[in-house]
């Protein structure tokens, strides 16, 4: 994680040319700013897309950033217009089902940037480690929902209720919330 | 989770739903903050969920901005080898511009992720994770330990891989592991012991295992579950031991040595070792008594074994998860092809029996609490996948016919079926006695583990024939591969003249000359247990627990090439094959 000092030395380069500077801040932000839109946006390609999007909205308009501002916040401002408007052009094309999206995404919006403002790199790592630590059936579960099996198709394998299937799930985040916590001390 | 909250995310996620539940949902969104922080909680898990198993993406447009494509030669090389390599020389790949430790902190960040999650394998679809990928072209594979001699196989690799050097061979799932120490890296591996004793390892760990009773942890968190007949299993610390009287428990070890213990099931004996491991002061944990200790903590430095008020803070116990049979649509017709005098897929169940698949041929009858279970629609339309399960249970379970079957000695005869076993266990899988409801046998298939009371090679397909008929003696042969717990296989065992072949995915395993004088006598067929007869025990029971499918009998012995066209029908969609 890049210090205060470190991201304003990285501006500066920045600011005199040296381009290959912004790597740093690429590689600093991009887990956690991947993880921000995701939660937002379903497509994976959609999420890399805005992920890069972000950056290079970053890129061109870093001497507006301000010294001494928290650059995560600022990418997630950045991030949210573009939220804004992929939600603005998707609920053109599917009405009801987007313009519901759009307005979660609205009413969320406040409580998404306060929890998302301590997210970093190391909680994803720490995420890792603890998927790793989760029952087996618990993992299944997890890696269920992100490969868009249908929960009444893993309900089957597990000769169980669509029910069960929603609460194992709400129960691996439940532990994977308090592993990470405890994993970042 | 409140139904509300379920409801909200299932509408979050594209599920249809009402648009008056819609608003109803929103409405209590803008008014209750706690349920807009649960929603939250979740939806930020699932962003970060997506993220750790997202591969890292090219974005090309903003290489091209800032010009990073022209001054780096594009490389077809993969992510984790460029982080890896950059490990190791730092120097070769530093960006230009850049402070080098904040570099290598990131490379080490992304390094794990591409070890640990991205590249290896967190999730169960891929069943082998291995090591770091630059590590993989320069490691050897693990040698094949026989059964006979090795002590445990590795069911599951979860995210984890071994720590060792590159020139050190590195185990995948499937293999039996001799004695030995194996480091874990970041993840879960999951052992069994031959005797079927099932360990969960969590890394980074650091384990030994010494014999078929005894592992020694040197670090690292490790959860044993020992079944009936396996107790007195004794899992060893730097400064402490356990041994287990007929139990699940769980120990942690840490790098300075302390060690933490649990009893989740029945008892244990812990122990705080003195300097030349024997055990110096005793404490007994009893799950099942009230008011009894269940945790304890050993303190090296201070020689002290001393009651702590329980946690969670220990390995959790896996629960494998049976993958589907994914059969060829064309399975039965090429079973039917080869002429069974029966067949049984398992489709339905109409009172206590399932049907045969060949005409005028008499159903399977289900005794005890088996069950049908997977997919009505199957593999294609038309085509329906369901299996016979063996649960874990104390009451007698197992397949029979009504009537005796009559075996054809000349020129053989043959039982073909798909089977998933639990664990490393000794069970029996399909037998013919005679006479009928006896423990008389004249032939018998079964999985095999290491235990106290028999000699049979462990962890493997035992098929016996004996003649006369009877308890005793016989003619054995043991598949040469293990099978492994959790993963379907496809066996065939045949008595062909006077000789007995054994069939393993598709090819020859095992055979063996048997008893060449033998007569046509009528036999009762039993599946899933040793005998028909009341009771338990080794020699009346022995139950199996998994899934079974696609029965077959047939009064001839198949041909080679029969039986590898229905084993190739059989894997078409199977993962853990």
């Amino acid at each position: 994680m890049l210090t205060q000092a470190e991201i304003d030395v990285v501006v500066d380069q920045v600011a005199r040319g040296k381009r290959d500077a912004f790597r740093l801040i690429v590689r600093t932000f991009s887990l956690p700013l991947r993880a921000y839109i995701a939660s937002q946006v379903h497509h994976p390609n959609d999420v890399d897309d805005m992920t890069q999007e972000v950056f290079l909205a970053a890129y061109r308009h870093l001497p507006s950033f301000r010294r001494g501002d928290d650059f995560g916040a600022w990418l997630r401002g950045i991030a949210r217009n573009k939220l804004h408007d992929y939600f603005r052009s998707t609920a053109r094309r599917d009405k009801a089902l987007e313009r519901f999206r759009q307005e979660v995404a609205r009413v969320v919006e406040g409580d998404l940037e306060a929890a998302a403002s301590s997210d970093n790199s190391e909680s994803i790592e720490a995420l890792l480690r603890c998927i790793g630590r989760l029952p087996e059936k618990l993992r299944r579960v997890v890696r269920a929902g992100l490969d868009g099996d249908k929960p009444v198709d893993l309900a089957e394998e597990f000769v169980t209720s669509v029910g069960a299937i929603y609460n194992l799930h709400y129960r691996a985040n439940q532990l994977l919330r308090d592993c990470v916590q405890k994993e970042l001390g | 989770m409140e139904p509300d909250l379920a409801d909200l995310l299932a509408a979050w996620l594209g599920i249809e739903t009402a648009p008056d539940r819609r608003e109803a949902l929103l409405a209590r969104l803008r008014l209750d903050e706690a349920f807009r922080r649960s929603f939250v909680a979740e939806i930020r898990m699932l962003g970060m969920l997506k993220t750790v198993q997202s591969p890292e993406s090219r974005w090309l447009r903003l290489e091209d901005e800032l010009g990073w494509s022209s001054t780096e030669t594009p490389t077809p090389e993969p992510l984790e080898e460029r982080i890896v390599r950059g490990l190791d020389h730092p120097g070769a790949s530093a960006p230009v511009g850049s402070s080098r430790s904040m570099f290598r902190r990131g490379l080490v960040a992304a390094a794990f992720l591409a070890a640990a999650g991205l590249v290896a394998i967190l999730w169960p679809r891929r069943s082998d994770p291995g090591p770091p990928a630059s590590q993989v072209a320069r490691t050897q594979a693990y040698p094949r330990v026989d059964s006979s001699v090795g002590l445990a196989m590795v069911v599951k690799l979860d995210g984890a891989f071994w720590e060792s050097s590159v020139d050190e061979p590195r185990p995948k799932e499937g293999d039996i592991l001799a004695n030995g120490r194996f480091r874990v890296g970041p993840g879960r591996a999951i052992l069994s012991m031959l005797t079927g004793v099932v360990l969960d390892i969590e890394g980074p760990a650091d384990v030994e295992l010494v014999s078929e009773s005894k592992v020694l942890c040197h670090q690292g968190r490790i959860r044993a579950r020992v079944p009936s007949g396996a107790e007195g299993f004794i899992v060893l610390g730097p400064s402490a031991a356990v041994v287990d009287l007929g139990t699940e428990f769980a120990m942690n070890v840490g790098l300075d040595g302390k060690t933490q213990g649990r009893v989740f099931l029945g008892k244990l004996e812990a122990a705080v070792l003195n300097s030349v491991g024997s055990p110096r002061r005793t404490y007994l944990l009893d799950a099942g008594r009230a008011g009894s200790t269940k945790a304890f903590e050993v303190d090296p430095k201070a020689g002290k074994i001393e009651a702590v008020p329980t946690s969670e803070d220990f390995a959790s116990a896996s629960e494998l998860v049976a993958p589907p049979l994914g059969l060829d649509p064309a399975y039965p017709a090429a079973v039917l092809a080869s002429n069974p005098w029966g067949y049984w897929r398992f489709e339905s169940l109409v009172d206590g029996s399932t049907p045969n698949e060949v005409a005028g041929r008499p159903p399977l009858k289900v005794v005890g609490p088996i069950r049908l279970v997977g997919r009505d629609d199957g593999p294609a339309p038309g085509v329906s996948n369901r299996l016979a399960e063996f649960r874990a249970t104390t009451e007698p379970q197992f397949m029979t016919l009504e009537d005796d079957w009559q075996p054809n000695s000349s020129p053989g005869y043959a039982i073909e079926f798909w089977c998933l076993s639990r664990a490393i266990t000794h069970a029996s899988l399909a037998g013919l006695v005679s006479p009928r409801a006896t423990d008389h046998h004249v032939f018998l298939m079964e999985l095999t583990s290491r235990n106290r009371l028999t000699i049979h090679k462990p962890a493997s397909i035992r098929l016996l024939h004996r003649w006369p008929s009877g308890w005793e003696g016989g003619d054995n042969t043991y598949s040469s591969e293990p099978y492994v717990p959790c993963r379907w296989h496809h066996f065939v065992g045949q008595v062909v003249g006077d000789r007995i072949e054994l069939y393993k995915d598709g090819e020859v395993s095992s055979q063996a000359s048997a008893t060449p004088d033998r007569a046509n006598v009528p036999c009762q067929l039993i599946l899933g247990r040793l005998t028909a007869l009341p009771g338990v025990g080794l020699s009346v029971d022995r139950p199996f627990v998994g899934r079974m499918d696609e029965v077959a009998l047939y009064d001839r012995p198949l041909t080679i090439d029969e039986i590898r066209n229905h084993y190739r029908h059989g894997i078409v969609a199977s993962p853990a094959k």
